[in-house]
């Protein structure tokens, strides 16, 4: 269609010279503006085939980086279902896919070499770590800090009271808004 | 001398205690970590754990297997700091994670 619309474009120009000769070439035409002209034309199809491919480039880049958010903000779901079913192994495995998957975003932005304040938004470590103790921690024994108290464990299964489930709850929804705020800040960079 | 738990122990580490249910942090302990930490300090040897390829680990599990060992095994904490080493490609974090468990246990055995 482009290609097309330009030579259509060209035989009307090409018309309205021949019709309306309105430049008079004769004798202003010297070596030196055929090379400026020349170096013009040079430089901007330089310009234009060394921008695409990075253009393009960077793109592809954030398109993987998207797909292992996407992939985090999944696995975050996932595991408020196993944590609403409370089977121990499944919510541990649900752990280490959210943990593996937001540490792959850190270094992938780590290395694609994105602003501090990018990488620094990316990095949600902390947060999963105290997601982590949250769903997964039990008392050692009846001395332990009753902030973290609150939860037993039967056959395999994790059962929290009312309190501590809203906090993880709570703490997945942070979780997953700043998943979300680190993937704008990337789509902006 | 080399302990992978996915493969001498569980690919799916359990809870904290043998009460809680299958595969816990106790029973790893007792029954898999104490002879093999024992061993290696018998010939000389760091005993290396692999932590790599199992479904995930609960906090509880990693406090009670090796925060369990100054707890309740009366192993000091520089003494394991020499005598194991911790390896995690998958979960990195772990490490750190860890050396907190035993840091507390030796804390709380300290007050």
């Amino acid at each position: 269609v482009t290609l097309s619309l330009g030579m259509l474009a060209g035989v009307l120009i090409g018309l309205s010279i021949t019709v309306y000769p309105g430049v008079d070439l004769q004798g202003a035409i010297t070596l030196g503006n055929v090379v400026q002209a020349g170096t013009t034309l040079f430089v901007g199809i330089a310009v234009a085939s060394y921008l695409q491919p990075q253009t393009a480039s960077d793109r592809k880049e954030k398109e993987i980086v998207f797909r292992h958010f996407d992939v985090a903000i999944d696995a975050l779901s996932t595991l408020e279902g196993s944590i609403h079913n409370g089977v121990l192994v499944d919510i541990n495995a649900q752990l280490k896919k959210v943990s593996g998957t937001c540490s792959a975003v850190s270094n992938l932005v780590t290395e694609l070499e994105f602003s501090a304040e990018v990488t620094s938004k990316c990095n949600v470590a902390e947060l999963l770590s105290q997601l982590r103790r949250l769903a997964t921690h039990t008392p050692i024994d009846a001395t332990d800090q009753p902030a973290v108290a609150d939860a037993t464990v039967l056959d395999g299964r994790i059962r929290y009271s009312d309190s501590r489930a809203a906090l993880i709850t709570t703490r997945i929804q942070q979780t997953r808004m700043r998943l979300l705020r680190a993937q704008m800040a990337v789509n902006k960079a | 001398m080399l302990l992978k738990i996915a493969s001498d122990f569980s690919s799916t580490p359990g809870p904290r205690r043998r009460s809680e249910g299958n595969f816990s942090g106790e029973e790893f302990r007792q029954r898999i970590l104490v002879p093999k930490l024992k061993s290696a300090m018998d010939a000389g040897r760091e005993l290396v754990v692999d932590l790599d390829g199992t479904s995930g680990y609960g906090t509880s599990f990693l406090e009670e297997a090796f925060g369990g060992l100054i707890r309740n095994n009366g192993y000091s904490l520089t003494e394991l700091q020499r005598a194991v080493k911790f390896v995690s490609n998958e979960e990195p974090d772990l490490l750190k994670e860890i050396d907190e468990y035993m840091c507390e246990a030796h804390e709380r055995l300290s007050q």
